[in-house]
């Protein structure tokens, strides 16, 4: 254990070994404290009603653990519930009753012996692979349980004699108790987990139990019943917090598994509604595309040029959308779009604002980033370029080269003076200071600079009057772009 | 090449549905009504870049993709600005939920129309628009209205429980809504699967639900919810 280096009195052992020890300490304890207890108590309360309230408190822990590993679907733990039914359902209710002289006391033996031999026959079971009675079965079991202590009883009534004479064998009590003590250890030794071994362990301790009270007959210190029922009371005690810790941890289990669940609901739900948000989103493309049939079936235009592209980029995306994964959630990501459209559609605006612009565009430009970046910068340019130069002809340009899309805005204005053409772009410095549209050359560049695009205005040109400024933005791949020739790129309404 | 008289309002299409906004700007032109389209995802700054005044018509998609930080973005929000700006706002919307088109009616949209329907039904209704007909009658659009002011009750409601999670349970819902395992959100924070299960289980304690799925979908509406509902609250 590499990672465990907090040091300590433990810090180098095993922690399984640890863990053992603390187990060890903590049975000590709660074996302890209850014997201590039973030895003050013995002396001051009257001794019928301790033993009273032991029993009870006994045969209750004892059922209610029963209950619960009858029900919790192992079936190693289940033949250990049904060896604890026995001895809290019948074996302590019946010493109770005997205790009280309600019933002659070989009748009681006997029931007690018979829950007894029982029990060890489950707890037998439970170290092999048998399965134990489920659903109906465990009705009948209970049934059959019934009718065998009544019988018993009834022999006991008719023949006490007989009865006392099979109780009163002592060889076979021992050899009962001794089997119960050894089943107990051999639980133990292969619980799983730390509840098996705590009451494996009690049990072992109730087999010591009765063995020390069939062992020490006539024996002055062990043949009391004080031993007896303070090491039978111990283990009890043991076996009812293993179980209540059982209960525990298959309630948290249960709990976990509850959430677990309900976690494979969401994400189905999650999966179903992608499905469906997928679905929808076919469909619209489907409707957009027959749309887009009809109006190149009833065209002959150079401008369906143009849909053509626009129509095999949208079966691209919805290829795209079919072939990607519903599992995955969509990531905002950098994302190839249309730098066309965008163009055309800034220049057409400023063109209904009465600007005499023109545009030279490849039809299927497609770049990585934002789109909406994109019409945040040219509209800055295209902004700059109607103050700076009211009233001269602006061409917006764009072309794809070497994996490169560039685009060019130019006016014929009277340009920056000489040695101006990186000072714009300085923090500080707003081409279009005053009316506080888009945005700063400065910012548009780092923006740009984000996207793996850059900006920059060309040196002023003799030959050539006006101000250039040249965008370059990541192009997207493409599989479309030489399909188109560049004339329909001018048209003057879809511009 | 005119069948209408040129109005000088031009229209602009803004979808970043580009098959769409092409399909249409096409049909318009080859009616002689001037058309643009505009195919953005996060419009939001472009805005300020149309003109101001009594210019022409937007044609405006209400589901308009994600912005770079991932959010939603809600056509219905840009209405106001538009309107403001002096633009008719006419939306079209291919999603089935009627709660967009009431924020955007009652924001001062004009109208709707739904993608799913035919492009010649689209183009009447925006001809109609443009030559200052209404296209919506006054019961259509107090029943609108109405819709908008009783999604802003819910809406109202949504908003008070969700502000009651403490900013790791609204991470961590988010989380759950994109369909993330508890377990993937224990490893995504480095914190223990019983610290993610009591979160979980305070999540739905303070919205009120019986069960994740609930969860879910109450954070889903609340993601789809336009900004300025979101800003009422």
């Amino acid at each position: 254990m590499q990672t465990d280096d907090r040091g300590g009195p433990f810090g180098r052992l095993d922690p399984a070994f640890v863990r053992t020890l603390r187990d060890l300490g903590c049975t000590a304890i709660v074996v302890g404290l209850p014997a201590l207890l039973g030895l003050l108590l013995t002396d001051r309360a009257p001794a019928p009603v301790l033993t009273v309230l032991l029993a009870l408190l006994a045969a209750s822990a004892c059922a209610a653990a029963a209950l619960l590993i009858v029900t919790a679907g192992d079936a190693r733990l289940a033949w250990i519930g049904w060896a604890l039914a026995c001895y809290g359902l019948v074996a302590v209710p019946t010493g109770l009753v005997g205790a009280i002289d309600f019933v002659p006391g070989p009748t009681v033996s006997g029931v007690v012996l018979l829950a007894l031999t029982v029990g060890v026959g489950a707890l037998a079971a439970a170290t092999t692979s048998v399965p134990p009675p489920a659903g109906a079965s465990v009705i009948a079991a209970a049934a059959v349980a019934a009718v065998l202590v009544a019988l018993v009883v009834r022999l006991g009534v008719m023949f006490p004699m007989a009865v006392q004479a099979v109780t009163a064998f002592r060889p076979l009590v021992f050899v009962v108790a001794v089997a119960l003590a050894g089943i107990g250890v051999l639980v133990a030794s292969r619980a799983r987990d730390r509840f098996g071994w705590m009451i494996g362990a009690g049990l072992a301790t109730v087999g010591a139990a009765h063995v020390v009270m069939a062992a020490g007959q006539g024996v002055p210190l062990l043949g009391g019943g004080l031993i007896f029922s303070l090491l039978r009371t111990a283990g009890a005690v043991v076996i009812a917090v293993g179980a209540a810790l059982l209960v525990w941890g298959a309630v948290r289990g249960l709990d976990d598994q509850r959430a677990e669940r309900e976690e494979e609901l969401r994400l189905a739900e999650i999966r179903l509604a992608r499905a469906a948000e997928r679905d929808h989103e076919l469909r619209n493309g489907i409707a957009g595309l027959a749309g887009a049939a009809d109006l190149l079936g009833t065209q002959q235009d150079p401008q369906s040029a143009l849909l053509e592209t626009v129509v095999v980029s949208e079966l691209r995306r919805l290829d795209d959308l079919l072939r990607s994964p519903i599992d995955v959630p969509r990531r905002p990501g950098p994302a190839a779009y249309a730098v066309t459209p965008v163009l055309r559609g800034l220049a057409a605006l400023r063109r209904t604002s009465g600007m005499d612009i023109d545009t030279d565009v490849a039809p299927d430009l497609r770049a990585i980033g934002s789109p909406s970046l994109l019409a945040q910068v040219i509209t800055n340019l295209l902004a700059n370029a109607a103050r700076h130069a009211p009233g001269s002809p602006v061409l917006v340009r764009g072309l794809v080269r070497e994996g490169t899309v560039i685009i060019e805005v130019s006016d014929s204005g009277p340009g920056l003076p000489p040695g101006a053409e990186s000072e714009v772009f300085d923090r500080g410095v707003r081409a279009n200071s005053g009316t506080g549209l888009g945005l700063g050359l400065h910012i548009c560049r780092e923006l740009l600079a984000d996207q793996g695009g850059t900006i920059s205005i060309g040196p002023a040109d003799g030959r050539r009057p006006g101000c250039t400024v040249t965008v370059m933005l990541p192009a997207a791949p493409t599989t479309v772009a030489s399909k188109v020739p560049d004339s329909v790129a001018v048209g003057r309404c879809i511009a | 090449m005119t069948l209408s008289p040129r109005t000088g309002r031009p229209v602009v299409v803004i979808d970043d549905h580009e098959l769409f906004s092409t399909s249409l700007t096409f049909t318009l032109c080859a009616r002689g009504i001037e058309a643009v389209a505009l195919p953005l995802a996060g419009v939001w700054d472009v805005l300020p870049t149309l003109p101001i005044g009594d210019i022409g018509l937007v044609v405006l998609d209400l589901d308009l993709g994600e912005d770079a930080d991932g959010n939603r973005i809600n056509g219905a929000d840009l209405v106001e600005g538009l309107r403001q700006r002096g633009w008719t706002v006419l939306v079209v919307t291919g999603s089935t939920d009627p709660t967009a088109i009431a924020a955007a009616i009652a924001a001062g949209a004009v109208g709707s129309v739904a993608k799913a329907g035919s492009l010649d039904e689209l183009v009447r209704t925006v001809s109609a628009v443009l030559r200052g007909e209404q296209v919506m009658t006054e019961p259509e659009r107090h029943e609108w209205l109405e819709l908008h002011r009783r999604r802003a009750v819910q809406d109202h409601d949504l908003v008070t429980r969700l502000s009651r999670l403490s900013p790791r349970e609204q991470e961590v819902l988010a989380l759950l809504t994109e369909g993330m395992r508890a377990s993937a959100i224990a490893m995504h924070f480095v914190v223990s699967m019983p610290t993610v299960r009591s979160q979980i289980r305070s999540i739905l304690v303070k919205l009120q639900v019986n069960s994740q799925l609930e969860a879910v979908a109450m954070f889903h509406r609340f993601s789809g919810m336009s900004q300025n509902s979101v800003e009422r609250v």
